[in-house]
């Protein structure tokens, strides 16, 4: 029982830890606490997914106060591992952040950097777990904050360019998400979820258009935060101008956990039957597919390494848009999938990218030959790669192959050819950078073997991370069949 | 085929106008000839149609157009007010034919004379008020075309203060069908009557707006302006219809509004009552001091214009004995336009031989032209209102409408009202001998018979037949009036009068007026006004250096509203501009804000500075921000180039959600 107290408890124990730290004063002490915060709520949550294994979802309440006056979480199988991957992934970029944040982020900073991180995933999983639409609202305020926070932190005159674009692009998605809140309320007077949904299935027919004007600006509003297609415009600057930490979080976790709201609106708000009724879908779907293509060939146009990285966030996130696009479980399943998948591999990418950027520079024609120097870099960068092209055993390849199928189930052929091009354009150029850093005369020429390397305990985040890859893509059946039962 | 030949009627002299014009540029005297069998071919026509009309009226309705559709109805109410349109025009293109030889832009005259026929005919007979605004406006339009026909300096003046005064009094008179058609719903004339009584007060403002409108036209007191300047500067034919017809035009629309459409609302009736004997005093006193014929003839005018005024006010206050002052109405309007017409034809010819019309210039030249005397004499003496000619069959009846009500109410104000009739008709006589005696009694060296030849018969052949019109209802008034009969239906009422014409009770005050006019004439004309230096005799205006409404009031007014307004809109503007600027330049800022790189994360200094010189007037920083992009030399890699930095600003990024919003809304909406 008393593990039904512990995704509050994260929450909790994130928030308290990052209040601490300003008043603590040894930069080794604030660290401490931040990765132990991390990894006890990685601990914890670890603890409610088994007990959900064996007990079941379940509704928290806060304080005790029952459904339409308290607030609610709901956490479920969907939810708890969601939880646990952004927590992980939280966890080792931090550990990760201990060998690299003096160099990225000026020293009085660090302190807010860590805090900020701390605030930032807390109020991730406040999306997450939360049942409530205005608490999800507040969240999604706090965690836009606190994503600029990280993006600014570099103190570049290209950051605080970057990040007003964001602040003020996500202030509008978060304007947008509020609306259609207060839009939901005057027809439902509720604002928990679970509530809603039942007031929804009554009285839909009645508010066709207010539901209408509702869920184009919950999709619009939480599109923008999760860089659907011609809304990602923030997203390439903001990723690649922060410190590659805090791009291995936002690209991991922030994108992922605006997704994950707008599935739960589609799904426990309005439900899927509601939905498929207006052309919220179709949408989803042309512009998942678009974004595909299109954040593809705009990397291929990128000089920068981070720039190029970030496109291909944008495509990766045109996946996850397809796949709720297309409308059925096994779409949106695959979707929820491709969030694991994706958060694994783009902070193994982002991270490896980093430590290599590190030693050389930010554009692509410096990373030649680097396989010769840090051949375990490139090595994991490699994977994650592979992963994000589509070769088997890796998630990458898992989630395309489940997305075609889920394409045909929904029958409709003509986006197999998309989700062919796009892996094709994710290969364009992600080999080029791995086939110049490892071969090539010319490329390797004067360059000495393991001199630029890390220390293998530096290595270690990064690595746990690829391991994690390699995992998901093996058991993935599991994760598959716990989401899809969690689903229906 | 009743409705078709209603709108031959009103299309025949539109299209005749195009035809003549083209007609015009290959030969001249095919144009005169085709002009005279138009007109004429119209009145015919017009004329034709009375016994259709006089069993029922016609009426014709084609929707579609002109916003709210053409509905035009002829009754015999309508059927007068055409039919002497039709009838003026005919003789006045004959006359023409003569006078206009000698000044340029023939072409230009006859097709905007001809236009300003078939506008004027549209408005007499539009039953919906828009479609009478419409032509009405045309009306306003073509006939300034013939004011300025001289194009000298005088003639630019005058059209300048006739069309200024016509566009204000079109818009007043828009506004006024504006609220009309806001309150009751309806624009055409017999509908709105039925309405108008249930409305508020809001009826007077309607319908005053509405007659200041046509006030302009009709040359109502304070807004008489134009007239005065506008009769003397256009060519006599011009003039002669300006003064015959087209002051009938605002009459017609202030007697359809105050008696129709207001059923002779009894406030409104008595307004136009008092206006009407300001305008006949006023005009008839002006009249006496002026030197320039053509200008006493268009004081004249006004003064007239008083006498119909005064009728409309009368059938107001009649209440159910109306019919006599209705008949008196219609007489004058009718009457009016013929003897003036004749007039203005006349003075027309001294001024077609020595382009002077001033009385000190021409002073004894009709001295030994007997038919011009003669034919001059008639209409002078119908204007006076002596017996025998038509002006006292009208005047005659306006008088007993005024006796009957001075013995309805039974005060003193109808006193009063009676002196001032007897005034104003002595005035009449007074400003008419004035002209009478200086230019075809006194005698002048200069003139002794010649330019006779230059007096054709074209020219005098309709002053001859409007000279045989006068004395003819002079002497048998019951013919026309019994014409007239039907005419009074329009007015909701049935029954005709009858008065005995040539008794002595109707001869008493013509006699009083005449006796008093000769008085005036003797006293102030030619006591005050005729001065002799070295044995010449000359005329003085000392009218000239009175207080003029035109320069010293309206101008003033005009032009202080219009500093005022514009120093006010431009405040407004400038405050709009400012802030669009101020939004525009934040949002630039925001946009390619500068930031120093380094520690401190504050903006720099200079920027800060320019960032307050946008917020208060950012029209230096504009220049400064004038990017210097190339776009001549650069390829389309170039282009691409830019659109992509473009893209990727916080602007654009803002117009692309905005976009993108929109595309959702819309297409979940379709």
């Amino acid at each position: 029982m008393i593990a039904r107290n512990f995704p509050l408890l994260t929450i909790m124990i994130l928030l308290i830890c990052s209040f601490i730290m300003p008043i603590v004063k040894e930069a080794k002490t604030f660290k401490k606490l931040s990765i132990i915060s991390m990894g006890a709520s990685v601990v914890l949550n670890i603890s409610t997914l088994i007990y959900i294994k064996y007990d079941g979802s379940f509704f928290y309440r806060v304080g005790h106060w029952d459904a339409p006056w308290g607030i609610e979480l709901h956490i479920g199988m969907i939810e708890i591992i969601i939880g646990i991957l952004f927590t992980l992934v939280a966890s080792l970029v931090i550990w990760y952040s201990f060998y690299s944040v003096d160099t990225e982020i000026p020293k009085e900073k660090i302190r807010f950097y860590y805090l900020l991180i701390n605030i930032l995933i807390a109020s991730l999983l406040g999306i997450v777990y939360s049942n409530d639409l205005f608490n999800s609202f507040v969240f999604i305020e706090v965690s836009t904050l606190a994503s600029c926070g990280i993006v600014v932190i570099k103190d570049k005159k290209e950051n605080i360019k970057a990040t007003l674009k964001y602040l003020i692009l996500s202030i509008l998605g978060s304007g947008l998400f509020l609306m259609g809140i207060a839009f939901i309320y005057s027809i439902t007077g509720n604002l928990n979820m679970t509530f809603i949904h039942n007031e929804l299935a009554e009285i839909y027919i009645k508010y066709q258009n207010t539901i209408l004007i509702s869920l184009a600006l919950f999709t619009v509003g939480l599109g923008v935060k999760s860089a659907m297609f011609p809304l990602h415009i923030w997203l390439p600057d903001a990723h690649s101008n922060a410190p590659s930490t805090s791009s291995a979080l936002l690209s991991a976790l922030v994108l992922k956990a605006f997704v994950f709201m707008l599935i739960k609106i589609l799904l426990r708000v309005f439900s899927l039957e509601i939905v498929i009724q207006y052309r919220v879908l179709d949408l989803l779907l042309i512009l998942g597919s678009i974004g595909m293509i299109f954040g593809s060939v705009l990397a291929i146009m990128q000089k920068n390494i981070k720039r190029v990285i970030a496109y291909s966030s944008v495509a990766q996130m045109g996946y996850i848009f397809y796949g709720i696009g297309l409308g059925n479980s096994l779409g949106l399943t695959i979707s929820i999938f491709h969030i694991i998948s994706h958060a694994l591999t783009k902070s193994t990418l982002f991270l490896a990218v980093g430590s290599m950027m590190e030693q050389t520079g930010k554009n692509l024609s410096d990373l030649k030959g680097i396989g010769k120097e840090m051949p375990v870099t490139l090595g994991i960068f490699t994977i994650g790669a592979f992963s994000m092209v589509g070769i088997p055993i890796l998630p990458g390849f898992i989630s395309k192959w489940y997305f075609a199928l889920a394409t045909i189930d929904a029958s409709k052929l003509i986006y197999l050819g998309v989700i062919l091009l796009s892996s094709l354009l994710n290969a364009v150029y992600y080999f080029p950078i791995i086939i110049n850093g490892y071969f090539g005369e010319e490329n390797l020429k004067g360059k000495v073997f393991m001199s630029k390397n890390k220390p293998v305990k530096e290595l270690l985040p990064v690595l746990i991370l690829t391991v994690g890859i390699i995992l998901v893509g093996i058991f993935n059946k599991g994760i598959i069949n716990a989401i899809n039962k969690s689903l229906i | 085929m009743n409705n078709i030949v209603l709108l031959v009627i009103l299309l025949l002299p539109l299209v005749a106008s195009l035809i003549s014009f083209l007609i015009g540029r290959v030969n001249e005297r095919n144009r005169d000839i085709f002009n005279i069998i138009a007109t004429g071919a119209e009145l015919i026509l017009i004329t034709l149609f009375y016994k259709k009309v006089s069993v029922q009226a016609v009426d014709l309705f084609v929707p579609d157009i002109m916003g709210t559709g053409l509905y035009l109805k002829l009754d015999m109410f309508r059927y007068m007010f055409v039919w002497i349109t039709a009838f003026i025009w005919f003789l006045t293109t004959i006359y023409s034919t003569q006078y206009i030889l000698k000044y340029k832009h023939r072409n230009r005259y006859y097709s905007f004379f001809l236009l300003t026929l078939g506008s004027t005919i549209g408005i007499f007979i539009s039953e919906n008020l828009l479609n009478l605004f419409t032509f009405f406006e045309i009306m306003s339009f073509t006939s300034y075309f013939l004011v300025i026909h001289d194009e000298d300096k005088y003639s630019h003046d005058a059209g300048k203060t006739y069309i200024e005064m016509a566009i204000a009094g079109g818009l007043i008179l828009l506004m006024g069908l504006f609220l009309l058609y806001d309150y009751t719903g309806a624009l055409n004339i017999s509908e709105i009557s039925i309405v108008m009584v249930s409305l508020g007060n809001i009826k007077y403002l309607i319908s005053a707006l509405i007659i200041i409108g046509f006030g302009v036209k009709a040359s109502i007191v304070p807004l008489h302006v134009w007239l005065p300047k506008a009769h003397p500067a256009a060519p006599a034919p011009a003039s002669a219809v300006l003064s015959g017809i087209l002051i009938k035009t605002g009459i017609f629309g202030i007697l359809i509004t105050v008696s129709i459409m207001m059923n002779g609302d009894i406030i409104l009736s008595s307004i136009m009552f008092v206006l009407g004997f300001i305008n006949m005093l006023m005009g008839g006193f002006l009249a006496l001091f002026q030197r320039n014929i053509k200008r006493i003839l268009a004081y004249s005018s006004m003064s007239q214009a008083g006498y119909i005024l005064l009728g409309i006010g009368l059938i107001g206050l009649l209440k159910e004995y109306k019919e006599i002052a209705i008949y008196g109405v219609m007489m004058h309007i009718f009457n009016h336009a013929i003897f003036k017409v004749l007039l203005f034809l006349g003075v027309g010819i001294i001024y077609m031989i020595l382009h002077e019309a001033s009385i000190n210039v021409v002073r004894g030249f009709g001295r030994h032209k007997v038919i011009l005397k003669i034919v001059f004499l008639i209409g002078a003496l119908s204007v006076m209102g002596i017996p025998g000619f038509n002006g006292f069959i009208s005047k005659t009846i306006l008088h007993e409408a005024l006796s009957e009500a001075h013995h309805i109410y039974n005060n003193i104000w109808f006193t009063i009202a009676e002196i001032a009739f007897t005034i104003g008709s002595s005035f009449t006589v007074a400003y008419l001998l004035k002209i009478f005696v200086a230019v075809f009694i006194d005698d002048n060296e200069k003139y002794r018979g010649q330019y006779k030849e230059h007096i054709k018969l074209r020219a005098v052949f309709p002053m001859v037949i409007l000279s045989c019109i006068i004395i003819y209802i002079g002497i048998k008034p019951y013919t026309i009036m019994s014409i007239m009969v039907k005419t009074v239906e329009a007015f909701g009422i049935e029954g005709h009068f009858e008065t005995d014409f040539f008794s002595l009770t109707n001869y008493k005050p013509v006699m009083i007026s005449v006796l008093l006019g000769l008085l005036i004439y003797y006293t102030v004309i030619k006591g005050k006004l005729l001065r002799i230096t070295n044995g010449k005799k000359e005329y003085i205006n000392p009218s000239l250096n009175w207080i003029s409404l035109e320069n010293d009031v309206y101008i003033p007014v005009v032009r202080t509203i219009f500093v005022i307004s514009s120093k006010i809109f431009h405040f407004v503007d400038n405050l709009i501009i400012n802030i669009i600027e101020c939004i525009i330049s934040g949002i630039k800022m925001l946009n390619d804000i500068e930031f120093e790189n380094g520690e401190t994360k504050t903006i720099k200094n200079s920027n800060r500075l320019n960032y307050k010189k946008f917020f208060l007037y950012n029209k230096a920083h504009k220049i400064k921000k004038n990017k210097t992009t190339n776009v001549e030399d650069s390829n389309l890699g170039n282009i691409v180039g830019l659109i992509r930095r473009n893209m990727n600003s916080i602007i654009y990024s803002v117009f692309i959600f905005a976009m993108i919003l929109t595309i959702f809304l819309i297409v979940l909406v379709l």
